[in-house]
């Protein structure tokens, strides 16, 4: 499914070169002064979000004022834990949930419990199911970018993505559940959840690992940011009310590495960053990687830490997040929701949406392949983006895709220039036979 | 159509570009990806050999609609006893190197593994040149 929940804030774009150079697919090409994403290869990991200067690229998220005048009867916020790490000085979680309440939720659940379930049912399962050598290890299904990418660019391995559904899922699920029984009709129940980012929003929208997301829609993180501030400072230690679901093991998660600690296996490859994933996933097609159980792969920096939509840098979050899980290893549970589980097996089997192949026919992609390398021979390599694509190289290839022209190319366009000059130049002196003097016959021979 | 590279032993960081290359121009083609792990894994362990044993070389691969050839020529020491170093387990790597991981004994046998095809020439002092051969009708 090509589909992407980032989208161009077009006043703000001014065509620029950054955000092309820096997507790790090469799906976004400058057109009419505008960055436009090519929806089948981008993989929603926001990295354009990023980089971007001008705040162009955002991610279609609701916001608060949308959400809150939807007709749900009952309206549950589901906080990650990567939004517990983003307040200075503030350690307790239930401080935080309180807050989500007064900004107009009814319930909140968070989704760090729901990482607990998915803990306990990834330890089950990979001990169910050991995985030799030569299969390779188990690759965690978290992160949706890391899902899309192997889909996309890795597809031999996507028989290694442990088949559960996330932790954001598992915990919509056993909220609706849970009001269900209070006597709610699924209908009446509208679920949110507050994403650090736009992968989340595709993942509601258009899910991989389930037929239908329990999650209602999604609102982005660092808006929900703004409006608890002021109460994480008003709310008194009377106010603070107990709705805290889950310990470290859950919280933890929204940092690299936290998925993994939890599972009590020896050997784990924990990988954050999308380049570096993409390495890790490379070497793993090679067979580089050996005696290694289980592969944690986070698109983002630090984790959901350093997500798009996140407020704090992921290194500072990071050195919260610490403190956050230090004064969390006993906290005040909400002892009646936490009994709730829910099955986690994921529903769908994923597919393989290779998307590198020039031509499904392979005749076809040779002739392509063979006609882009000889276009890109007389390229300029110097990668300026200025036909508004990311290099050289996937310029040439868009030219034999028939996406752009090689006059795009403003160094090849001169050449052309100068030949045609050139030609005019030689034409010019041309004359006709009636008079011509004997010299110019003389100079032509010669 | 061709594909040809210079596996250069002096640049250590550069051993397993070819193989990284070629899969890519694998993906680029359409090739499917159980065949194409297959190769990357063959042919990285050829790349990898012919920089620790050979001082680098040259990749050749051929690749047409029925059949990709891989063609890794050195001009190394050449392999004193070729069923020896066909067997699984067998190295040449100091029992250090073999704590730290390294010279599992594998190379050889997994390229016969993974390769539909594998043909070996080998000669002392003039080298080695490795041909593997993978079918891709189905």
């Amino acid at each position: 499914m090509s589909v992407t929940s980032v989208r161009l804030v077009e006043k703000r774009c001014v065509g620029c070169t950054t955000c092309i150079k820096r997507c790790p697919t090469e799906a976004i090409r400058v057109r009419g002064g505008k960055a436009h994403i090519l929806t089948d290869l981008c993989i929603d990991c926001g990295m354009c979000m990023q980089v971007c200067k001008h705040k162009a690229k955002i991610a279609e998220t609701k916001t608060l004022d949308e959400i809150l005048a939807m007709p749900y009867r009952i309206k549950i916020a589901l906080p990650p834990p990567s939004l517990y790490a983003q307040f200075e000085g503030n350690r307790n979680v239930n401080r935080i949930l309180t807050a989500l309440r007064r900004i107009g939720f009814d319930a909140v659940f968070g989704v760090a419990r729901g990482a607990e379930i998915i803990t306990e049912a990834t330890r089950r399962f990979i001990a169910e199911h050991p995985r030799s050598n030569e299969e390779g290890p188990w690759i965690s299904s978290a992160c949706p970018v890391i899902v899309r990418l192997i889909q996309n660019r890795f597809p031999s391995l996507i028989e290694n993505i442990l088949p559960l559904i996330s932790p954001m899922e598992a915990a919509a699920r056993i909220a609706r559940e849970h009001f269900k029984e209070k006597g709610y009709r699924d209908e009446e129940i509208g679920v949110f959840f507050i994403t650090p980012c736009p992968a989340k929003v595709s993942e509601v929208a258009f899910p991989r690992m389930v037929e239908k997301s329990a999650v209602t829609d999604t609102v982005a993180l660092n808006e929900i940011y703004y409006k608890i501030r002021p109460f994480i400072k008003s709310i008194t230690d009377e106010e603070i009310e107990t709705l805290q679901l889950s310990g470290e093991e859950g919280i933890r998660w929204a940092h690299i590495g936290g998925e993994s600690e939890g599972l009590g296996l020896n050997d784990i490859l924990a990988v954050d960053g999308i380049d570096n994933v993409i390495e890790v996933l490379d070497h793993l097609e090679n067979g580089l990687i050996q005696r290694v159980e289980f592969v944690e792969a986070n698109a983002c920096t630090g984790g959901c830490l350093g997500g798009p939509l996140a407020v704090e840098n992921p290194f500072s979050a990071e050195t919260r997040m610490k403190k956050v899980l230090r004064h969390n290893q006993h906290p005040q549970y909400n002892e009646e929701l936490m009994e709730e589980t829910t099955n986690v097996a994921s529903e769908k089997i994923l597919e393989n949406e290779d998307n590198l192949h020039l031509s499904s026919d392979m005749q076809e992609a040779l002739r392509m392949m063979a006609e882009r390398d000889a276009l890109h021979k007389v390229l300029p390599k110097i990668d300026c983006g200025a036909c508004g694509a990311p290099t050289c190289f996937a310029f040439a290839a868009d030219v034999v895709r028939g996406e752009a022209q090689p006059e795009d190319c403003i160094f090849y366009l001169r050449d052309r220039v100068k030949e045609v000059a050139q030609e005019m130049v030689n034409l010019s002196a041309k004359m006709p036979p009636s008079i011509k003097q004997k010299e110019d016959v003389q100079n032509e021979e010669e | 159509m061709t594909f040809n590279y210079e596996v250069d032993a002096s640049v250590p960081e550069m051993a397993g570009r070819a193989s990284t290359e070629f899969k890519s121009v694998l993906k680029q083609l359409g090739v499917s990806a159980k065949v194409i792990r297959r190769i990357s894994i063959a042919m990285y362990e050829g790349e990898i050999n012919m920089v620790i044993h050979a001082n680098g070389g040259t990749i050749t691969c051929q690749v047409d609609e029925n059949q990709i050839e891989i063609v890794m020529a050195d001009v190394g020491p050449g392999i004193p006893d070729l069923d020896l170093a066909m067997k699984a387990g067998w190295s040449t790597a100091s029992p250090q190197a073999r704590e730290l991981g390294f010279g599992a004994g594998m190379g050889m046998p997994n390229m016969k593994k993974f390769s539909d095809e594998m043909e070996v020439e080998t000669q002392i002092g003039v080298g080695t040149t490795l041909t593997l051969r993978f079918n891709l009708a189905a």
